[in-house]
């Protein structure tokens, strides 16, 4: 499950850059359905997933994530890194920094969500948008699936890059449904088709996860492919690390965000005669 | 980043490209070259944001072009080919970018060439070189060269002549202007230190001479992805009347321009009115505008304008700040304000936020990036369509300023910058019923 949590926030740092970028759209990877053979239920697809990136238990065990990575614009020459500090139950605090487009930090104390960037200032991450954002901030999000979705739906087997997979259509409780896939022969998710919310609109966002590896005894992808509103971008793992001490105001809101959460007083400023 | 390409652009046509070396050499130079050709049309084909390329024969313009990137015997043939092919969709941001030109300006690696200035800053006026402005304590400045005076000759070359030869090649499209200027401004560029032997005419039209030794840039030289090494620089002060100005030549930068920007409009939120000049800005990031915009809009997520790709649109939205400005803005723009400074000055003006005075902007605003080619060569190609908040396209229309205002070489040379001025006034006037209404609030 938490390899999920991982990948799934990998991928949505991926579309947070692009967004910020404005330069962005998807290049639709098509998978080849095939007529399903008798399918398991997505509830098993998922347990199966768990199991094979490393088993409930083992995941339960784990408090906290540290993970660093870069961000690649491929072709652009512009490269982030990418920091991400994850706790129990939904706690998330990233800091992406390069010298292109600046420092931003991306984060939820388990209630508000929020955002601040160089460019383009503070901001609460509301509706939608919000709602992505705390599903994908759920620690244990795959295991807990059924509080955050409404309904998983195995569509059968289709076909990525070679790969007989399980093609599991996940509705969330609010917002659009995702489509991941799921390799039949390792259990593991190869391809995530997804719809990113955010305050410009909706990007969709074709992501490939793969060169999983081993961190004690859990199994993560360590790369992330994604295409983009045209624009390919790779994000590669550089380490994670398990049950770190965390500085106890790591999830702390900014001020800036607690400055945009203070009741309006009169904020328009301007001449005064 | 369109001023910059363009500058690139014109010395591209100026500079010679050595021919190809040896038969191995050329052979695979040739080789890179054919693959840049169809990296380029590929790309197009499948990334631009209109799949039907207006109704270009995509297939056909390959069929035609492609036999004569293959008969190419020099890489500037080459390119000249590749340059022909982006040049038929008639679109700003679409330009190949000679490697050549890239080393000539310090390259990816930035080795410091052409970071020398004069402090001139220049627009083609009349087919002539104005000054326009005279940055303090700069060579120019030392040497009492003054806004009003018109450059004539640069070294041994005769800017006339310079600026012909550019605009002839530059016959249409967007970057005719900015290249004019791009032209003369690479004819004063050079490594510090270096010195140019100027020829100019004076406030009374007699010529005059002067040596200029370089100084460094001004601003941080900043890099973004395959750009080649820029200097950004902002300026802000509050000016008399109490009003706050803003001056930064790029949306780039953000982690030096963004802080000193917010310092200004946090310093401003109780001035009269402001005035952000982007004059010859040359754009950047979209992400800076929205950062921007957040201190001068208050109403909940308003966008600037719409990004069209053939997947689906963007809003170029602002993030409203926890306290905004609410007087006056005043958006000052010339012919080589460009891409996000349209995007910027034109949202303002559709959501009735900014005045904006000056000439009618570039019309260059399709956002863009730059990918390497097999070659070596830079090739931007623009991603998105853009339009406006009011429904306006910016590409090829440029912003239209509700106050439309030349600056004359009489006017520079009696020390006025009409434009600011024009917009102090407005200000000035806003400002009346308001500050009217306050002494009778007060007097109660």
């Amino acid at each position: 499950m938490r390899a999920f949590q991982s990948r799934s926030r990998k991928i949505r740092v991926v579309a947070a850059a692009a967004a910020l970028l404005a330069g962005c759209a998807v290049v639709p990877v098509r998978a080849q359905e095939t007529a399903a053979p008798a399918a398991p239920d997505a509830a098993t697809v998922l347990a199966r997933y768990v199991d094979a990136t490393g088993g409930r238990a083992a995941h339960e065990k784990i408090r906290n994530r540290v993970t660093h990575a870069t961000l690649e614009i491929v072709g652009a020459g512009v490269a982030l890194d990418v920091r991400t500090w994850s706790a129990r139950p939904d706690k998330v605090y990233a800091l992406i920094e390069s010298d292109a487009i600046g420092r931003i930090e991306r984060g939820t104390d388990g209630t508000v969500a929020w955002e601040t960037s160089v460019a383009t200032g503070p901001r609460l991450i509301e509706g939608g948008e919000k709602a992505q954002f705390m599903r994908e901030a759920a620690f244990d999000g795959i295991s807990r699936w059924q509080d955050l979705y409404a309904s998983a739906e195995n569509r059968g087997e289709a076909d990525v890059d070679g790969k007989s997979c399980w093609k599991v259509v996940m509705t969330p409780k609010e917002g659009d449904p995702e489509t991941l896939y799921f390799d039949r022969e390792s259990g593991l998710m190869v391809r995530r088709d997804s719809v990113v919310d955010s305050p410009m609109g909706k990007l969709p966002v074709v992501s490939r996860v793969e060169d999983y590896r081993d961190v004690d005894g859990l199994r993560y992808p360590f790369r992330v492919r994604a295409s983009v509103m045209q624009q390919d971008r790779v994000v590669t793992v550089q380490s994670i690390e398990h049950d770190v001490d965390l500085p106890p105001d790591r999830f702390a809101l900014p001020s800036a965000i607690r400055e945009l959460l203070a009741p309006a007083k009169g904020d328009e400023s301007g001449p005064k005669g | 980043m369109g001023k910059k390409l363009a500058a690139l652009l014109a010395l591209g046509l100026v500079a010679g490209v050595p021919a190809r070396a040896g038969t191995d050499e050329n052979a695979e130079a040739h080789r890179l070259d054919v693959a840049s050709f169809d990296r380029v049309w590929t790309t197009i084909r499948d990334k631009h944001f209109d799949p039907s390329l207006g109704g270009l024969d995509w297939d056909a313009v390959r069929a035609e072009l492609r036999p004569k990137v293959e008969a190419a015997k020099t890489r500037d043939a080459a390119r000249a080919v590749m340059q022909d092919l982006v040049s038929r969709l008639g679109q700003s941001h679409f330009a190949i970018l000679p490697a050549e030109i890239y080393d000539a300006l310090g390259g990816a690696a930035g080795t410091g060439a052409g970071d020398g200035t004069t402090g001139l800053e220049v627009r083609v006026v009349d087919d002539r070189a104005l000054v326009t402005r005279v940055d303090p304590g700069s060579p120019a400045a030392d040497a009492g060269i003054r806004p009003g005076w018109v450059v004539t000759r640069v070294g041994d070359e005769d800017v006339a002549t310079r600026i012909e030869r550019v605009r002839a090649a530059f016959a249409d499209g967007p970057y005719r202007a900015v290249a004019a200027v791009g032209a003369v401004t690479s004819m004063l560029a050079g490594a510090e230190h270096e010195r140019r032997d100027l020829e100019l005419l004076d406030g009374d039209d007699r010529a005059v001479k002067a040596t200029l030794a370089l100084a460094p840039a001004k601003g941080r030289k900043s890099q973004f992805g395959y750009l080649p090494p820029l200097h950004v620089w902002i300026e802000t002060s509050r000016l008399d009347g109490d009003v706050g100005l803003i001056r930064f030549n790029m949306f780039l930068d953000p982690s030096s321009v963004m802080p000193e920007y917010d310092r200004a409009m946090r310093s401003f939120l109780d001035a009269k009115g402001v005035v952000i000049d982007l004059r010859g800005n040359s754009g950047g990031l979209p992400m800076m505008a929205m950062g921007m915009a957040g201190w001068l809009v208050s109403s909940k997520q308003p966008f600037l304008g719409t990004l069209t790709t053939r997947d689906g649109a963007l809003k170029i939205v602002v993030f409203p700040r926890a306290r905004t400005f609410g007087g006056p803005v005043a958006v000052l723009v010339d012919g080589l304000s460009a891409s996000c400074a349209e995007i910027f000055a034109g949202g303002l003006q559709d959501l009735g936020r900014a005045r904006v005075f000056g000439s009618r902007t570039m019309g260059a605003a399709l956002p863009s990036t730059i990918e390497k080619l097999p070659n070596g060569d830079g090739f931007q190609y623009a991603f998105a369509d853009y339009v406006s908040r009011g429904g306006g396209r910016l590409e090829a229309n440029g912003v239209r300023p509700d106050v439309e205002i030349v600056p004359t070489r009489a006017a520079l040379l009696a020390g006025a910058d009409p434009v600011l001025d024009a917009a102090l006034a407005w200000i000035r006037e806003e400002s009346k019923p308001k500050a009217a209404a306050a002494a009778v609030e007060e007097a109660r």
